[in-house]
């Protein structure tokens, strides 16, 4: 059965960014290990960033290190510390009208452009000094000691039109390529704060747009999963279910698959079981979509980035080195590997 | 001449990494020689705001340093990574 499975996978790559290597699977076989011992935090193509405890955060491109973003001297955190690069979270394309364009998301939470495919960096000033970081406590750490910029979203037909998420701020969109940027926060809560609504101070941990219906966005947010049907402008809850990670269907928008973690402090599974929900009436109904994972009890959670679907095929990677794989959506899974270590990041 | 030695560890992200001379009379001078010979080199020793970093330990000869310690020609100066793991 598992061979059939991985018979039917075989034009399918999979690759995993964990906390000690970035690991690539083909046919269900580990193929390669690049970047051993070293905690990838992020990757596209051939760029790979990683968190490095004595060196710092660094980029590569094709094993060779190249020049990383810098914080601009005299860049202050919300805290006033002196900005140095910590992470970097997400590297993107800048889409088709942009061919040199990279952008990479950092924490502390920043957003940097390059238009020479990486050979030169500079911070998103319109971003960097919005505000809501600058003149207010709208921006701050959730679960890091400084917010950071977790997602990036190119618009796939105007590749002027950027979203990021930050953690914790909000969604914040520009229609000119990082000179201006709109908050867009409406709908959303945050139940931590003494005002659930605030202009900023959100946490969406993960969000999403569907590359056909692109006024439909998702998100898996700290306080539930929300849907926008025009373009973030605002924001419904479906559910307030916790956890971190969201895919969703590339063809149906109203489509969507998440995995339960219980709450912001346990940060295990809900009841302690892998569990893959799936709705497909925009979050009126859920279903569990979970045949083939474990049954007993599981303490690993999927973080951000962690779940990937392309087509039929779904992965997604735990905190505990784990990965599964299907290849029908989602109706059944199969364990990939169960030897890594904390998976951060996973593509096809 | 200060004669520069660095961590094995560097070796990894640098291949040709080997004890070198530079002519320099502060550690920020000694740090733009090794840019020079090792490009980037600085970024790993370096954070952001040019302090050294939190986990990256100079010595000379025997005696830690820091970015502002008195260097004088002829002395070994060496670039560790601090323990961390226990």
């Amino acid at each position: 059965m598992i061979f059939l499975f991985f018979k039917r996978c075989l034009v399918v790559k999979i690759r995993i960014g964990t906390s000690k290597g970035l690991v690539t699977y083909e046919n269900g076989i580990e193929m390669s290990c690049q970047y051993p011992g070293l905690n990838v935090t992020a990757f596209h193509n051939d760029f790979v960033a990683i968190a490095h405890k004595h060196w710092g955060a660094k980029l590569f491109r094709s094993g060779i290190p190249v020049s990383a973003p810098v914080f601009p001297q005299g860049s202050k955190t919300v805290s006033g510390q002196a900005a140095n690069l910590r992470q970097i979270w997400h590297i993107k394309e800048g889409g088709e009208k942009y061919p040199n364009r990279l952008w990479i998301a950092t924490e502390p939470g920043a957003l940097f452009r390059s238009d020479d495919l990486g050979e030169s960096w500079k911070i998103v000033e319109g971003l960097w000094n919005h505000p809501t970081r600058i003149n207010g406590q709208h921006w701050f750490g959730a679960g890091k000691d400084l917010p950071f910029i977790h997602s990036i979203i190119v618009h796939p037909e105007n590749n002027d039109c950027i979203y990021v998420s930050v953690s914790c701020a909000g969604i914040f969109k520009t229609m000119d390529s990082g000179l201006t940027w709109e908050i867009m926060n409406d709908g959303m809560r945050a139940e931590y704060l003494p005002n659930p609504k605030p202009v900023a101070g959100y946490d969406p941990h993960q969000v999403l747009m569907h590359p056909k219906h692109t006024n439909v966005l998702w998100q898996q947010n700290h306080c539930g999963v929300y849907r926008s049907t025009n373009g973030g402008a605002q924001w419904d809850e479906l559910s307030k279910q916790y956890g971190f990670c969201i895919a969703i269907d590339d063809q149906e928008p109203d489509e969507a698959w998440i995995i339960p973690v219980e709450n912001e402090t346990s940060r295990i599974p809900t009841n302690r079981r892998l569990q893959v929900l799936r709705t497909r009436d925009s979050g009126i109904s859920w279903e569990d979509t979970s045949n083939g994972l474990p049954k007993t009890p599981f303490y690993g959670i999927v973080l951000r980035n962690g779940l990937v679907k392309k087509g039929r095929f779904m992965a997604f990677g735990t905190t505990n080195g784990n990965v599964y794989c299907s290849d029908d959506k989602g109706k059944t899974w199969q364990c990939l590997t169960t030897n890594l270590t904390k998976v951060n990041y996973i593509s096809f | 001449m200060i004669k520069v030695h660095f961590t094995s560890a560097l070796s990894r992200f640098f291949p040709n990494l080997k004890t070198i001379e530079v002519d320099a009379s502060t550690i920020p001078e000694v740090l733009e020689s090794v840019e020079i010979q090792y490009p980037g080199m600085k970024s790993f020793l370096l954070d952001d705001s040019g302090n050294l970093r939190k986990h990256v330990n100079i010595f000379i000869g025997e005696e830690m340093g820091n970015l502002h310690s008195e260097i004088t020609p002829g002395d070994d100066l060496f670039v560790f990574q601090a323990l961390s793991g226990g």
